[in-house]
């Protein structure tokens, strides 16, 4: 599990640009709610220091939620007879994302373009009712509806917990994930521009890279471990599953 | 726009792959996220942010991610007309803005030019300006080759049109990014370090160990290449130039603890070291960052500016009058300037009309009428009403600012003990790198699993950065603090050769004495002074004007009637006033004009006052004299105590006066000084040949009038310019007292003494700091991680004595 937390850890450091891309600008709306005048620079870092915070517990729930479905996804496969059903599902589709991403940042042009309408609508009306409440409770509203925001890079980390197939580690790997966005966050704030942009430029690229690493790595290292049937896919082989609280068959 | 150009995400900035692109739209991104919170931004109205992130993206832009730049254009033939000037046969002078400048073994480097450029014969780093002064061989090589090498160093140069702060502002702009990714690479690898840690304790299994000490060397790589760059371009540059510089033992200490770190993570055994090293880098560069910024406050025009011109200025906005630092100002602005105020800039008058004093740059203490159309310089002080101004030219632009362009440390030579710094500079860094072989190969023998970290924590510890800064930091800290005190001195080495004692010469008129006649005794008739003021009412000349202030003070304000006056006549003046004929003039003159002999009382009174050498000018009324008024130019108040706390210093204080030399040696001997150092009669000529006689020690300081003794001040070790202002002052001699009398004479000694003093002090400490240091890491007794906390310590701490530099006000 550890060796997962650190994985996870490491790929957000380095993808972690890309949150603050999108993430920094909505700190605007936490500091100057809808347009008003900005807040004093106390209550702006009250207001910042909740949405982290608040990112930080929608990550977790989010992270407890995708480890439920993952779990609910092992039982299912086990009852059908499938074995790690959740982890593989994990690994094959952030394999799927990086490549896609590669082949996009290659140049290779797809006609599908998603829209989420109703992910737009309910952040909207998260930011209107927060509006007129303090910069805490605005900070910790709007990072937690940040969750709702469909973000790719977000979900490689949710299929990631989701593939742990346990709500605590699935919590645990979005912390994680959460972690790994902070210093980013912290140095550059809502000023990703401030970024050469020779950096900038490498970052699609790097990005897809790390999902398929991933995909790999959660494919691999935390099924070679697997001694017997009937445990589960965390890596930790020596604990019987009984002692873990993991899911069972 | 093409779709096949690079393209930014409208919301984020970064990359859209072209994959994402659609065509007929006016805003791009790179993910649904981008789409999602851009739709959240615009609808709640903050679109401002994207104008703000659109000049963060086109300063960074500016700040340089592109292409490599070509330096040919330099090399045009025009632009070398415009730009650059003929030195000598054959030689070309110019100066070019440099980028990058982060501390002083930059300076070193970047003077070291002629070594890496044949044909280079000069070069001299303004710092303040963030330029480089370069002079070069045009039959050897070109500017656009100096700056292609000044750019192989990792420098930017360009022409000089962004100022000095925007330059340092660049500057800024990217180490803070520096320092920011190596803040995440410290943090990140600080947190696996912690992992592995931990592992230890629960067993963690050998493939996880792997895995992180991997992602530990990844993000350690990180670090070392991207921020901690910087280190190992410097130490290439330095070797380059051979020219040992602070860089070169902090990038071996870097390069010795990566490679290591890197053999032990390929072999799987041993420490990584890249968490210690990440944070070295993050640590180093911190500290970098904070003594640059430190050096450049101490450093800086403005603190010099400032002791003539506000801080603040009040800004008229939409009729609105706003208090705004003065540095805000930009030409345009309108800017209200009330009575008693200091002009904040250089300007035009709109509105209002009043008297304005001009003294501290022109030197002429009469108060100018001003009214709309009139120009006005920083630095002048408003009299009488106030004014509305529009601004023409800020800070360095101003006259003022001009003027004061020379007063810092590096528009003089070098002091000698900036050379000495120097010198000892090169050495140093040769030593440390030495000590740091010795203690690896020593500690190789012994432990071999701590050889590595402590030859690292040697290399890091030795700080030469501290001896750099030792010396400059002080004289540019003194300067400032001279300024303040309105004495204003170029260049450094002036304060090294006045805090040695040696012979001070002093000009009479105007230093010594007030430099103009007054009235200084009157003897007989009191109640023809009323007769004599209004006679002399209608003469311009000097003694004239002296009695007739005389007068005034003594309340003969009325106006007798004055008729027939006749100033044909040397030596006096002859008029009817009141119907009475009044003589004023000297002895011949009045001699053969009246009648009577002299009555005792101004007999005495005038034998006394040739004894004096102060010159009687007689009275007579209807053919007798009245009166006697004894005229002269008195000696300042303070000259016989400033005199004697000169030579209680050690000083040889003499007179040097076109003069009488009656009167010189009268002036000397109320002064107190040797008949031997009193010369008067003199001609410039004589005076250059006194001052070039050093016969009193290694300094020979000539004090006088920048227009009379223009020469003898040029001759003098240090010449220093009294009397009028800043802008002729500082023409004539090196440095110019602007406050009244002398007592900043005694000012400047005592602070020149304190600032060597200083100096010593900062390369006391930093030569101990470094032999302890270096003795400790050597012995095994301080890590890398304190050796990158202390190195930063020791720079600040000779930052810290330097500004704690006294700048003691002597009293008059």
């Amino acid at each position: 599990m550890i060796a997962l937390l650190g994985s996870v850890l490491v790929a957000s450091v380095v993808g972690s640009l890309h949150c603050v891309g999108m993430c920094g600008p909505l700190l605007g709306l936490v500091t100057a709610p809808a347009g008003r005048v900005r807040l004093p620079v106390a209550g702006a870092i009250r207001g910042a220091v909740a949405h982290g915070l608040g990112r930080g517990l929608g990550y977790a729930l989010l992270g407890m939620l995708a480890g439920s479905l993952g779990m609910a996804i092992d039982l299912g496969g086990a009852r059908v007879g499938l074995q790690r059903t959740a982890v593989i599902m994990a690994g094959g589709s952030m394999i799927l994302i990086g490549v896609v991403g590669l082949l996009h940042a290659a140049g290779v042009r797809s006609r599908w373009r998603p829209r989420f309408p109703l992910a737009t609508a309910m952040v909207s009306w998260v930011v209107r009712r927060s509006a007129a409440t303090t910069p805490r409770l605005r900070g910790l509203g709007l990072g937690m509806a940040t969750v709702l925001i469909p973000c790719g890079w977000l979900h490689v980390f949710v299929i990631t917990a989701a593939g742990t197939g346990s709500p605590g580690a699935g919590a645990a790997v979005m912390v994680a994930f959460w972690l790994g966005t902070m210093p980013a966050m912290l140095v550059f704030g809502a000023s990703i521009q401030r970024l050469g942009g020779r950096v900038r430029a490498q970052l699609p690229w790097a990005m897809s890279t790390i999902a398929i690493a991933v995909g790999v790595y959660t494919l691999t290292m935390r099924t070679v471990v697997d001694p017997e049937p009937g445990r589960a896919s965390t890596g930790e082989a020596d604990v019987p599953l009984s002692e873990r609280g993991a899911p069972c068959h | 726009m093409s779709l096949s150009s690079p393209v930014g995400c409208t919301h984020c900035g970064l990359p859209v792959a072209q994959a994402r692109r659609e065509d007929g739209v006016d805003a791009w991104f790179c993910c649904h996220g981008c789409r999602t919170a851009h739709a959240l931004i615009v609808e709640h109205g903050l679109e401002s942010f994207y104008r703000q992130a659109g000049a963060d993206e086109r300063r960074a832009a500016a700040t340089g991610d592109g292409p490599r730049p070509s330096y040919d254009d330099l090399d045009r033939a025009r632009f070398v007309e415009a730009h650059t000037t003929v030195t000598a046969p054959g030689e070309r002078e110019a100066t070019l803005g440099i980028e990058g400048m982060h501390c002083a073994a930059c300076i070193w480097l970047l003077e070291k030019l002629p070594r890496v450029v044949p044909g280079v014969v000069e070069a001299r780093v303004d710092w303040r300006r963030a330029s480089l002064r370069v002079r070069w061989q045009t039959e050897h090589t070109s500017l656009a080759a100096i700056a292609e090498a000044v750019s192989g160093l990792g420098y930017r140069p360009h022409p000089e049109a962004a100022s000095g702060r925007e330059r340092h502002g660049q500057t800024d702009h990217r180490q803070l990014v520096s320092l920011g990714i190596a803040f995440a690479a410290a943090g990140n690898n600080m947190l696996i370090a912690l992992s592995l840690y931990l592992g230890m304790f629960l067993m963690m299994a050998e493939p996880v160990v792997q895995l992180l000490r991997g992602a530990s060397c990844v993000v350690g790589m990180v670090s070392l290449l991207g921020p901690g760059r910087v280190f190992f371009v410097g130490a290439w540059a330095a070797w380059r130039s051979r020219t040992p510089h602070m860089d070169l033992p902090v990038a071996l200490g870097l390069a010795v603890g990566g490679v290591a770190g890197l053999v032990n993570t390929v072999t799987g055994q041993g420490e990584v070291y890249f968490d210690t090293l990440s944070a070295l880098v993050f640590l180093l560069l911190l500290g970098r960052f904070i003594q640059a910024r430190q050096q450049r406050r101490a450093a800086a025009l403005v603190e010099v500016l400032y002791s003539v011109t506000p801080r603040t200025a009040r800004r008229v906005v939409d009729g609105e009058v706003l208090e705004v630092p003065a540095l805000t100002l930009e030409p345009g602005d309108w800017v209200q300037v009330r009575a008693g105020e200091v002009v904040p800039a250089d300007g035009t008058v709109l509105r209002g009309r009043s008297a304005v004093d001009h003294k501290v740059l022109t030197g002429e203490s009469r108060p100018c009428t001003v009214e709309p159309g009139a120009s006005l310089a920083a630095g002048a002080i408003n009299l009488r009403a106030a004014l509305t101004v529009r601004v023409d030219a800020t800070g360095e632009d101003t006259r003022m600012g001009r003027i004061l362009a020379d007063v810092e440390p590096s528009a003089g030579p070098a002091a000698q003990v900036v050379r000495l710094a120097d010198r000892i500079g090169g050495w140093f860094v040769v030593t440390v790198v030495i000590a740091a072989v010795v203690t690896l190969v020593g500690w190789l023998v012994l432990d071999p699993t701590v050889a590595v970290d402590h030859a690292v924590a040697l290399l890091i510890v030795a700080c030469p950065c501290a001896l750099a800064l030792a010396t400059p930091l002080a004289i540019s800290v003194a300067i400032g603090r001279a300024a303040r005190a309105q004495i204003l001195i170029k260049g450094g080495d002036v304060l090294q050769r006045l805090a040695t004692p040696g012979v001070l010469w002093l000009d009479k008129t105007g230093t010594l004495t007030q430099g103009c006649m007054s009235v200084l005794q009157w003897d007989g008739d009191a109640t023809a002074l009323a007769w004599v003021t209004a006679l002399q009412r209608h003469s311009s000349h000097p003694v004239a004007r002296a009695l007739v202030e005389y007068g005034a003070t003594r309340g003969h304000h009325g106006r007798p009637t004055v008729t027939d006056v006749d100033q044909s006549m040397r030596g006096g003046i002859e008029g009817r006033v009141d119907g009475h004929r009044v003589l004023v003039g000297n002895a011949p003159f009045v001699e053969g004009r009246v009648t009577g002999p002299l009555p005792p009382v101004v007999l005495r009174a005038a034998m006394q006052m040739v004894a004096r050498v102060v010159s009687p000018v007689f009275v007579a009324v209807d053919g007798q004299v009245v009166a006697v008024a004894g005229v002269g130019d008195p000696l300042r108040p303070e000259a016989a105590s400033v005199v004697g706390q000169l030579q209680e210093r050690g000083w040889e204080v003499g007179i040097l006066s076109g003069d009488h030399p009656d009167v010189v040696a009268h002036v000397g001997r109320a002064l107190g000084l040797s008949a031997a150092r009193c010369h008067g009669g003199l001609l410039p000529r004589d005076k250059v040949a006194y001052v070039r006689q050093r016969d009193g020690g290694p300094s020979t300081v000539m004090v006088g009038d920048g227009v009379n003794d223009g020469a003898a001040l040029a001759a003098a070790t240090v010449g220093i310019a009294v009397r009028e202002g800043a802008e002729s002052g500082l023409d004539a001699a090196p440095v110019y007292l602007g406050s009244p009398g002398l007592a900043g004479l005694v000012e400047l000694v005592d602070g020149s003494r304190s600032t060597l003093r200083t100096i010593r002090r900062n390369f006391a400490v930093s030569l101990a700091y470094n032999a302890v240091s270096i003795g400790l890491a050597a012995f095994g007794l301080i890590g890398p991680l304190t050796a990158a906390v202390l190195m930063p310590l020791s720079s600040l701490s000779v930052v810290g004595m330097s500004l704690a530099l006294r700048w003691r006000h002597a009293s008059p």
